[in-house]
C-alpha cells in the first residue's frame, strides 16, 4: 500500500449556523496548514468549532467564506464557487458513533468503498481482509457488527475508511465512547498505521493526552477561532496565552504586577504575587502577547521539598512557602503552597507527601517559567 | 396492599368492558357464521356458509380483488410516503414544512370526498382528464374511475401518510454519520439512500407496508364509491352489500365478515410479528450536533419539486376539484370552465339541507361523546397496561389495539346483529355508530396515551403516593393534568376521525341516524357532485379548525412536557410535526 499523504490547506474559513435564538458563528477566518503525511491534531473544548472544522474539510459542512486545498487541488472556494462534493474529495473519515453498518458484515462493510468505486466482489473483499488484518480484526469479517466490541467496531470503521486508499484520514473524536486504556492503545496503533501508510491525519479532540501523545502537531481552538498552532512540546512548554497553558495541563499562572527588567541572557525579572520571579520572556516575533501578562509555571515543573535542603539560587527561583493543602492522587499530590501573597500548587511525588502547616522550600529554573498572554487571541 | 387492590378491580373492570366492546361483536358474527337460522335464535351449527362463500366465484373473485388492490395501494402508499419522508428527513431539499403540512391534510379530509373529487376527474365521461385529452385531439376517453387501477391510485394517494409519518419517525432517529461515512466512502447520494439509508429503515418500512395493507384491505369509500358502480368488488363491499340484503342470507354474510376479519387478521399478526424485531437495524446517533442531512447539491430542487408534485396531486388537485365543483351548477369539462357560472346556490343548499344540518348535529354529539369515551378508556387503559403491577396487564392493552384489524364493515356487521339480540332500544338509532366509533378508535387512542405515559416519570407518580394520596386522586391531581393536552390532541384526532369514517354510518345508522360522511355518500348517489361539494367543502372547513386546535393543543403539550420530561427524550430534528401527526405516528 503506497497511499501517500496530501497536504490539507485551509484560508480564512468560516461558517456561521443559524438557529431559533440567532446566528451563531461556529468558526471564524480560520487558517491551517496541515503539512503532507503529518499527524494534526485540533484540540478544543465542545463548542469550539474543531468537528465544524472537520467536516467542513471533509465536504460535509458548506463554509459560507474561504478556500481548502487537499494537495494541490482546490475542493472549496467559496469566491470562485468550487464545492467538490464529499464523496470526490478523496478523503476518508472516522467519526465517533462509529457507524459501522448493521446490515453488513464487518467484511462488506469495509469492502463497501472499493466496491462503490467499481472493483469486483471477490478482489474488493480480497483487498478488505488484507486492511482488516492490518487494524488486528483479522479473521472476523465473517461477524455481524453487532457482535464486536466497541473497540473492534472503531477499528472496522478505521479500515473501511483507510481501504480506498484516502490522501487524507479525517478523525472526529474517535474513542471518545471508549474507555481509557483501550483509547490509548487505538491511538498508538493509529499512529503506527500512519506512519506505515504516510497518509495525512486530521484528528479531533477535546482530550489534551491524546492530542500531546499522538501529534506532530496541535491547533488549539477556541471560539470558532485558532489560539496557538504548535508541535506538542512547544505548546506544552511555551504557551503563548491562558487558554493554551491551561487546555494543555495543570498549571500555574501567576498575574504580573509591575514592569519587567530585562537581565543579561534575555531573563526578565517579574513582580507577582508569590515574589519576584525570573522567567523567559515571551517569544519575540509575531504580535506577542495581549492583555495582561502572566508567568506560567507548568506543576511539575516545581520542586517541592523541606526548608533546610541545599539550593542553587543561580539558576533557579527559590519560593519559601507553608503547606495549606494536599491531595493525594495515586502516583503523586497536588501541594498548595501559601507564597508570599498567593497561592502555587505543585504536583510531587515526594514520599510521604508533606502536610499542611509544614514549611516548605519550592525551587525551578527559569526556563519553567515563561511570559504569556491573558487573552487567547494571539 | 390497598394499591393492587384498586389495580385489580380497575383492571377487572375494563376488561369487562373491553371484552364487551370487541369481542362480544367478534364471536357474535364468528357464532352468526356457524348458525343456520336467523340470529339470536338457538339451531345446529354448520361449516356449510364458508362452504358457500368459498366455492362462490364472485366471493373468491372479492378476494383476489382485494388482495390485489391493498398490493397495488400499499406499493404505491409506500413508495410515495417513503420517498417523501426521505426527502423531508434526510436530505436538504427545500420546502420541507410544506411537504409536512400538506402530507397531514389527508387525515382530516374525509376519504369519500377525495374519492368522488378523483371519480370527477377521471370519470369516463365527465370526467376533467378525459375532457383536457379530448380538448387537445384524443379520439377517445382513456381515463375509466371505475376499474382496479384507478382505484389502487386513489387509495394510494390518500394511504401516504401513515408510511410517511412511519418512515419518517425511523429516518430521524438514524445515526446520520452512517449515510456521511458512506459518502466519505465515495458513495454517490442515491447509492448511498439504496445501499445504507433503504437497508437501514427496510423494517420500518415493512411495518409502515403492511399496516397500509391491513387499512387497505379495510378500506371502504373507494372500492364503495369507484368500485361498486364498475364492479369491482372487494371484501369490504361484499360484506356490505350482504349485509344490506339482511337478513335474508345473514348467516352467509357473517361468514364473508369473518373471513374478511381473518385476511386482515393475519396481515396485522405479520406486522406485529416484523415491529417486535423492527429495532434491529436501528441506530440511535449519541449527541447529534449537527442536522446530518445530505447535501444534494444539483438535485435539490429536483427533489424539492417532485415531493411538492406528488402531494399537489395527492392533497392539492382533489381540494381544487372539490372548491370549483362546489361552485358550479353541474360538473362540466374544463373547457366549458367560465367563472361568471359560479354560484354559492350549493352552500345555501348545503347550510339549509335538514339533512346535512341533522347529520352535523349527530356527527358532533355522537362523535364528539365517542370520542370523549373512547379517550377516557384509553387513558386508563394505558396507565394500568404501563404503570400497574397486574401480571397480565399487558393483556388490556393488546385487546384495546387489536380492533386495528377489524374492517369497519365486519365491525358494523357484528354490531347490527349484536343489538338485535339484546334488548336495549338502540338498534339503527345514531347511538349505535356511537358505539361502533368507540370500539374501532380505541386502538388509536390507547397507542397515543400509552406514549404520552411513557414519557412521564413513575417519580411524579411515586412522590404524591409519598404524600399520601391515594389511587384516585394521584390519577386525578397528577396524572391528568399532566397528560391532558396531550389527551385532548388525542381526543381531537378520534372527532377527525369519527367525521371522516363512512363504513360505520353507511351501515348501521337509519333514517334520522345518518352522519356527514353517509350524507355524502348519498349524495353521490344521486350525482348531486356540486351539494355534496359544497357540504365537502364546509365539511373540510370544520375539519381544519379541529386540526387547528389539535396542532395548539399539541404546542401547550410540549411546552408543558418540557417542565416534567427528561429532555432528552424529547430530542427533535428537522421538521416539527403536528399534534395530529404526533397521534397517527403514536397511534400505529
Amino acid at each position: 500500500m503506497s497511499a501517500s499523504g496530501s497536504s490539507v490547506r485551509i484560508h480564512g474559513i468560516g461558517r456561521t449556523f443559524r438557529t431559533s435564538t440567532g446566528e451563531h458563528a461556529a468558526v471564524i477566518d480560520l487558517d491551517l496548514d496541515v503539512a503532507a503525511g503529518s499527524f494534526t491534531t485540533i484540540l478544543g473544548a465542545s463548542g469550539c468549532g474543531k468537528t465544524t472544522t472537520l467536516r467542513m474539510i471533509a465536504g460535509l459542512e458548506r463554509p459560507d467564506s474561504g478556500v481548502i486545498t487537499l494537495g494541490d487541488r482546490t475542493v472549496f472556494s467559496a469566491e470562485s464557487g468550487v464545492d467538490v462534493p464529499p464523496h470526490r474529495r478523496g478523503v476518508g473519515m472516522v467519526f465517533q458513533t462509529f457507524a459501522v453498518w448493521p446490515h453488513l458484515s464487518v467484511l462488506d462493510n469495509v469492502a463497501y468503498p472499493l466496491r462503490t468505486a467499481g472493483q469486483g466482489r471477490r478482489d474488493a473483499r480480497v483487498e478488505a481482509a488484507s486492511m482488516l488484518e492490518q487494524v488486528g480484526l483479522g479473521g472476523l469479517g465473517r461477524r455481524r457488527t453487532s457482535q464486536l466490541s466497541g473497540g473492534q467496531q472503531q477499528r472496522v470503521a478505521i479500515a473501511r475508511a483507510l481501504v480506498h486508499r484516502p490522501r487524507v484520514l479525517l478523525l472526529d473524536e474517535p474513542f471518545s465512547s471508549l474507555d481509557g486504556p483501550l483509547r490509548a492503545q487505538l491511538g498508538q496503533e493509529l499512529r503506527v498505521l500512519q506512519r506505515e501508510l504516510g497518509i495525512t491525519i486530521v484528528y479531533v479532540t477535546h482530550d489534551r493526552r491524546e492530542a500531546l501523545l499522538l501529534s506532530d502537531r496541535v491547533a488549539v481552538l477556541a471560539d470558532g477561532r485558532l489560539v496557538q498552532v504548535g508541535g506538542p512540546r512547544e505548546l506544552y512548554d511555551r504557551p503563548t496565552n491562558r487558554l493554551v497553558a491551561e487546555t494543555l495541563g495543570a498549571t500555574n499562572l501567576f498575574e504580573v504586577l509591575g514592569p519587567l527588567s530585562t537581565e543579561a541572557g534575555g531573563i526578565v525579572h517579574v513582580p507577582t504575587r508569590v515574589g519576584r520571579l525570573r522567567a523567559v520572556p515571551a517569544p519575540s516575533g509575531g504580535p506577542g502577547p495581549t492583555g495582561p501578562l502572566l508567568v506560567n509555571v507548568r506543576v511539575e515543573a516545581i520542586t517541592l521539598a523541606p526548608t533546610g535542603s541545599g539550593l542553587d539560587p543561580e539558576s533557579a527561583n527559590v519560593l519559601h512557602g507553608r503547606v495549606v493543602r494536599t491531595v493525594y492522587r495515586g502516583p503523586n499530590s497536588d501541594v498548595d503552597v501559601a507564597v508570599g501573597d498567593g497561592t502555587v500548587r505543585v504536583r510531587t511525588s515526594l514520599q510521604p507527601e508533606p502536610c499542611p502547616g509544614d514549611e516548605v522550600v519550592l525551587t525551578f529554573p527559569v526556563e519553567r517559567a515563561t511570559v504569556i498572554g491573558g487573552d487567547p487571541a494571539s | 396492599m390497598r394499591r393492587t387492590r384498586t389495580e385489580l378491580v380497575l383492571a377487572l373492570a375494563l376488561g369487562a368492558l373491553l371484552v364487551y366492546l370487541i369481542v362480544v361483536p367478534v364471536s357474535t358474527i364468528v357464532w352468526g357464521s356457524l348458525g343456520t337460522t336467523p340470529t339470536g335464535i338457538p339451531g345446529p351449527r354448520t361449516l356449510a356458509h364458508y362452504r358457500t362463500a368459498l366455492s362462490a366465484p364472485t366471493f373468491v373473485g372479492s378476494i383476489r380483488t382485494t388482495i390485489a388492490f391493498a398490493g397495488g395501494v400499499t406499493v404505491v402508499a409506500t413508495l410515495l410516503g417513503g420517498y417523501l419522508a426521505w426527502v423531508t428527513e434526510r436530505t436538504d431539499a427545500p420546502g420541507r414544512r410544506l411537504v409536512y403540512l400538506l402530507v397531514l391534510v389527508p387525515i382530516v379530509v374525509p376519504g369519500i370526498l377525495t374519492t368522488i373529487a378523483w371519480i370527477l376527474v377521471l370519470h369516463e365521461r365527465i370526467g376533467i382528464a378525459n375532457g383536457l385529452l379530448a380538448a387537445i385531439g384524443a379520439s377517445r376517453p382513456r381515463f375509466d374511475a371505475y376499474t382496479l387501477p384507478a382505484m389502487v391510485w386513489v387509495e394510494g394517494f390518500d394511504s401516504l401518510t401513515l408510511p410517511f409519518l412511519l418512515i419518517a419517525a425511523a429516518l430521524r432517529t438514524m445515526d446520520p454519520a452512517v449515510e456521511e461515512a458512506s459518502v466519505l466512502s465515495g458513495a454517490s447520494t442515491s447509492r448511498t439512500a439504496f445501499r445504507i439509508t433503504l437497508p437501514l429503515v427496510l423494517p420500518a418500512v415493512s411495518a409502515a407496508a403492511l399496516l397500509v395493507f391491513v387499512r387497505a384491505i379495510g378500506s371502504f369509500a373507494v372500492p364503495a364509491a369507484m368500485g361498486l358502480p364498475g364492479g369491482v368488488r372487494v371484501l369490504a363491499t361484499e360484506v356490505f352489500l350482504a349485509a344490506r340484503r339482511f337478513p335474508s342470507d345473514s348467516n352467509l354474510a357473517a361468514a364473508y365478515a369473518v373471513l374478511h376479519l381473518a385476511l386482515a387478521a393475519v396481515v396485522l399478526a405479520l406486522h406485529q410479528r416484523i415491529t417486535r424485531h423492527g429495532d434491529r437495524f436501528v441506530t440511535i446517533g449519541a449527541r447529534v450536533a449537527h442536522n446530518g442531512r445530505i447535501a444534494l447539491r444539483r438535485t435539490r430542487t429536483v427533489h424539492a419539486a417532485s415531493a411538492l408534485a406528488i402531494l399537489g396531486v395527492a392533497v392539492v388537485l382533489p381540494l381544487v376539484v372539490i372548491v370549483v365543483s362546489s361552485l358550479l351548477p353541474r360538473p362540466m369539462p374544463p373547457t366549458e370552465l367560465d367563472p361568471s357560472l359560479f354560484t354559492l346556490r350549493r352552500y345555501a343548499w348545503a347550510l339549509e339541507s335538514v339533512v346535512a344540518r341533522r347529520a352535523l348535529v349527530n356527527n358532533v354529539v355522537v362523535g364528539g361523546l365517542a370520542s370523549v369515551v373512547t379517550v377516557v378508556i384509553a387513558a386508563i387503559v394505558a396507565w394500568v397496561s404501563t404503570r400497574s403491577r397486574l401480571r397480565w396487564r399487558r393483556l388490556l392493552d393488546i385487546l384495546a389495539t387489536a380492533p386495528i384489524a377489524l374492517p369497519g364493515t365486519v365491525l358494523g356487521l357484528a354490531l347490527l346483529w349484536w343489538y338485535l339480540i339484546v334488548p336495549l332500544p338502540i338498534y339503527a338509532t345514531r347511538w349505535l355508530v356511537g358505539i361502533a366509533f368507540v370500539t374501532a378508535f380505541l386502538p388509536y387512542a390507547v397507542r397515543a396515551a400509552a406514549a404520552l405515559l411513557g414519557q412521564l416519570s413513575p417519580a411524579l407518580e411515586e412522590a404524591s403516593a409519598m404524600s399520601g394520596a391515594g389511587w384516585s386522586r394521584t390519577f386525578a391531581r397528577i396524572v391528568l393534568p399532566l397528560v391532558a393536552p396531550g389527551l385532548i390532541a388525542a381526543w381531537l384526532y378520534v372527532v377527525a376521525r369519527t367525521f371522516t369514517s363512512l363504513a360505520l354510518p353507511a351501515l348501521l345508522a337509519g333514517p334520522g341516524g345518518e352522519m356527514l360522511p353517509s350524507v355524502v355518500y348519498d349524495l353521490y348517489e344521486s350525482a348531486r357532485y356540486s351539494e355534496l361539494n359544497a357540504l365537502g367543502v364546509l365539511m373540510i372547513g370544520g375539519m381544519l379548525a379541529i386540526a387547528g386546535l389539535a396542532r395548539l393543543s399539541a404546542i401547550l403539550a410540549d411546552r408543558w412536557s418540557g417542565l416534567v420530561h427528561d429532555p432528552s427524550t424529547s430530542g427533535e430534528r428537522g421538521a416539527t410535526p403536528t399534534g395530529i401527526a404526533r397521534q397517527e405516528r403514536t397511534a400505529e
